[in-house]
């Protein structure tokens, strides 16, 4: 008898418990505003004046503990953004489209300019040919600290669907090994021409480099040591999604996982190449992932393009949910960054991106999950932030999330020529207290 | 005179837009027209259609009301189907390689007598490239929709797949092009008679980022009322060097590929010959090594004649077998490979072009003008091989991915 009251009483508390973490949700009224430092991506100047705006890339830290992010000028056939005009674009030095990558020291909070996408693939970018205007995939590094990653044009959305139209033609996702130590970039070529790179993987024990293209989510893999190149059907294509592919995960074994049109995980084999359908569904009703890291136990952590928490562990098939990122489930609200503190076993979003469906009265959202007690805590409405797509967590417990957000001189947002906002991309720092009732 | 409860609809309109998504900075898509519907083919994990096992290979409307279509495997996938869809839903019909073992792709369907669907298959270009691998050989076979029934006819040439059929159902004769071979034989669906005529493509095999394929085998076969098959290939030639050219020790002579020439093989002939015309080129790259010249799809035209789409360049042209004509209609759009064509419910010949990497283009050609037009793509990540007409007038587009989906366009 003791032993079902007991077992009651568990099943009780454990109902509660997860009904409390399934009816959490933020709520805004209460949302207090947060100022969290932000260091500007360095380089890419014209005329004396910053022609970066943007940033749609993932960040990494490498051994040193440097932080590695960029900018992009986002420029491309059909706009110019900032204080310059469709001139510019013809008198500018590899004009059509740029991005700087640059790395941040946490002891020194210094940004240092490090190298030019354009340059490091040699594209002489011009009218027919618009450069790569940000990095919209993984800036990835390996165990010595080598940084790979790879192009993504800048303005011309419809460009990643019709891919050569003479005469704009961007010339694609350009990949590109950098030696931070020696200052040597190495340029691997296309890997689909005509077609930019979003998700990018780097496989140290094979040597290979994943990735897969936006028009059409083609997975493709090169092999660094024989430069073979392989490419694979459109795996990673969400449909559920109006045309929306960003996203591919590698785990720790270097199995890659695409989230499929029937809802669930499609993972492909590194060693045999063989693909299978996972049978799982992911939740929400994109059914997808648009954010995702990978702890040392190799269980994924992802978000949803609506913003469903999810792991995944591939030893066991076996999928949790930890709800929606701030309690609105009805509500898409895009989240393209999230980050994992093993130690304190929390994941951090800012939720709520510029780029996707979202809750307007709920944008730049700081939010953190307790995975163990499955419980959300907001922190503030991140200031000046606009989109966000990147994060990563350091040893000492700081989150760094990868941002553009608008150009703050003093308390002044600057504006253009034409009287819009500027934005610039920055790299933005947040202290986390241990205790995460501080934040209620 | 007014109500006291007008503010009730601006209150509900006021709602709706606040939560309306701010979302959607890309364009594009079909222009003109609308598409309806998409339909999953793929039925997951579960099936009995799996991830990998639902690329269209071809579709038909028979006269039941239903559009049959045909699968082939990909990427390491093992079954082929066939399945049936009324722009509303897709049912299966038959796992093809449950009962012809070996078979991953069934390549072409055709409609014979009394609605009988007649169809080929084939395998996985790396499996047919290993002779150790152990293929037997590519199947013909029929199924009776209104039956169920289904027959194997066998196996055509050990080792080799079939690429492409016609059916002669006067003279109770399949045509087909084997693969990669590529020899053009005959089966007589009374007696069971295979009649080989012989190489009407020399293999021409590529391995291209690690993977092999065969270029130039006939992907189409026409056939007039006469009995008489067409198609189209490739001449290779010896070419004299200049002078300067050789070099010593070196070979005197280079051999090149004239693509793209129309052939016909008549009703009791025994050698196939050269019609004398070509399918409309760019001319200088007829022998360019990365250039596949030759005919993507092909549809009995309602005034005569066939309609054809090029691979490489994508023209449309007409093709009269009579008079040995061609007429260039030229292209739609900028792309390549013309690959499939169906008539559309308002008399206007309906289109799918554009190479795997390129976006899915529709375009249409009214024949009361003789005007061309690009329409657009069914949706930003579709990858579509085969259209067709449906009971309803509509054109019913079908991709060729690991989870493939119908999109039905109505004109």
């Amino acid at each position: 008898m003791k032993i079902i009251k007991t077992f009651i009483l568990i099943s009780l508390a454990l109902m509660i418990l997860s009904a409390e973490a399934s009816c959490q949700a933020v709520n805004i009224n209460k949302l207090k505003p947060l100022r969290l430092k932000m260091y500007a991506a360095e380089g890419l100047k014209w005329k004396n004046e910053s022609a970066q705006n943007t940033s749609w890339n993932k960040i990494t830290q490498t051994p040193d503990g440097r932080i590695w992010f960029c900018g992009g000028d986002h420029w491309g056939t059909d706009e110019t953004v900032g204080n310059f005009d469709q001139a510019d674009k013809y008198k500018r030095p590899w004009g059509f489209g740029n991005t700087a990558i640059c790395s941040f020291d946490p002891v020194t909070e210094k940004v240092s300019f490090e190298l030019e996408l354009d340059r490091a693939s040699a594209i002489y970018s011009n009218a027919e040919t618009p450069g790569h205007g940000k990095i919209h995939g993984n800036i990835a590094s390996d165990s010595r600290g080598i940084l790979y990653f790879a192009g993504y044009m800048g303005m011309s959305y419809m460009h990643e669907y019709t891919r050569a139209f003479y005469p704009k033609s961007y010339a694609g996702g350009a990949l590109i090994k950098y030696d931070p130590a020696t200052k040597k970039s190495e340029y691997f070529g296309i890997p689909i021409p005509y077609g930019a790179t979003v998700g990018l993987y780097y496989d140290e024990k094979r040597n290979i480099l994943n990735g897969i293209s936006p028009d059409r989510a083609k997975f493709w893999r090169v092999n660094l040591s024989t430069m073979e190149l392989n490419r694979y059907e459109s795996m990673a294509r969400m449909s559920r999604l109006d045309d929306r592919v960003r996203e591919m995960i590698m785990d720790k074994e270097g199995f890659c996982y695409f989230a499929n049109d029937v809802g669930g995980l499609t993972k492909f084999n590194p060693d045999t190449q063989g693909i299978t359908d996972i049978d799982i569904k992911l939740p929400g009703k994109l059914m997808d992932f648009r954010a995702s890291v990978v702890s040392s136990k190799n269980i994924i952590y992802a978000i949803s393009t609506d913003g469903f928490v999810w792991s995944f562990d591939p030893r066991t098939n076996k999928m949790e949910e930890y709800g929606h990122v701030i309690g609105m489930p009805d509500q898409g609200h895009y989240t393209p960054n999230i980050a994992l503190d093993e130690e304190w076993g929390r994941l951090y979003f800012i939720a709520g991106n510029h780029g996707g469906n979202v809750a307007e009265n709920a944008l730049e959202i700081l939010t953190v999950l307790d995975i163990r007690n499955k419980k959300f805590y907001w922190a503030g409405q991140v200031e000046g932030v606009e989109g966000c797509f990147g994060a990563l967590v350091t040893k000492d417990h700081t989150v760094y999330f990868s941002c553009f957000g608008n150009f703050i001189q003093g308390e002044k947002v600057e504006k253009d020529q034409n009287g819009k906002p500027i934005t610039r991309p920055y790299l933005v720092k947040y202290n986390p207290p241990e205790n995460l009732d501080s934040l209620k | 005179m007014k109500s006291k409860y007008t503010w009730i609809p601006a209150l509900i309109l006021y709602a709706g837009l606040s939560t309306l998504s701010t979302y959607g900075q890309r364009a594009g898509k079909i222009t003109r027209g609308a598409v309806t519907n998409n339909i999953l083919i793929s039925n997951g994990p579960e099936g009995p259609i799996q991830g990998g096992e639902s690329a269209v290979t071809d579709m038909i409307l028979i006269k039941n009301g239903w559009v049959y279509g045909s699968t082939r495997a990909t990427w390491g996938a093992g079954n082929c189907h066939i399945f049936r869809t009324d722009g509303e839903k897709v049912e299966h019909i038959l796992n093809v390689t449950s009962i012809l073992a070996g078979q991953t792709s069934i390549t072409d369907l055709c409609i014979g007598k009394g609605n009988i669907l007649f169809a080929c298959t084939s395998t996985y270009d790396e499996i047919l490239d290993d002779a150790a691998a152990g293929y037997k050989g590519g199947h013909l076979f029929s199924f009776d929709p209104a039956t169920g029934k289904h027959q194997d006819l066998g196996i055509i040439a050990s080792g080799q797949g079939i690429n492409c059929i016609a059916i002669d159902s006067v003279r109770g004769k399949i045509f087909g092009v084997t693969y990669p071979a590529g020899h053009l034989f005959s089966f007589n669906i009374n007696t069971g008679k295979t009649q080989d005529f012989g190489e009407i493509m020399t293999p021409w095999r590529v391995k291209d980022l690690g993977r092999v394929s065969w270029r130039g085998v006939p992907k189409v076969l026409m056939l007039d009322d006469a009995g008489t098959v067409y198609f189209s290939t490739y001449y290779q030639k010896e070419i004299n060097m200049t002078k300067q050219e050789i070099m010593i020790g070196g070979s005197s002579s280079y051999s090149t590929y004239s693509g793209g020439l129309i052939y016909r093989l008549a009703s009791g002939d025994e050698q196939p010959v050269f019609t004398g015309v070509t399918i409309p080129t760019q001319q200088g790259m007829d022998s360019d090594p990365l250039y596949e010249n030759g005919i993507a799809s092909a549809i009995r035209a309602q005034d005569g004649g066939f309609w054809c789409g090029t691979i490489n360049d994508g023209f449309l042209f007409k093709f009269n077998p009579s008079t040995s004509a061609v007429i260039n209609k030229g292209k739609a759009f900028q792309y390549w490979n013309l690959k499939s064509l169906a008539y559309g419910g308002d008399g206007k010949l309906y289109m799918l072009g554009g190479r795997d990497e390129d976006n899915s283009w529709i375009m249409c050609y009214d024949p009361s003008v003789g005007s061309l037009d690009c329409l657009g793509w069914p949706d930003n990540t579709a990858q579509c091989s085969v259209i067709c007409t449906d009971a309803k007038g509509r054109i019913l587009i079908a991709e060729n991915l690991r989870h493939s989906f119908i999109w039905v366009y109505e004109p």
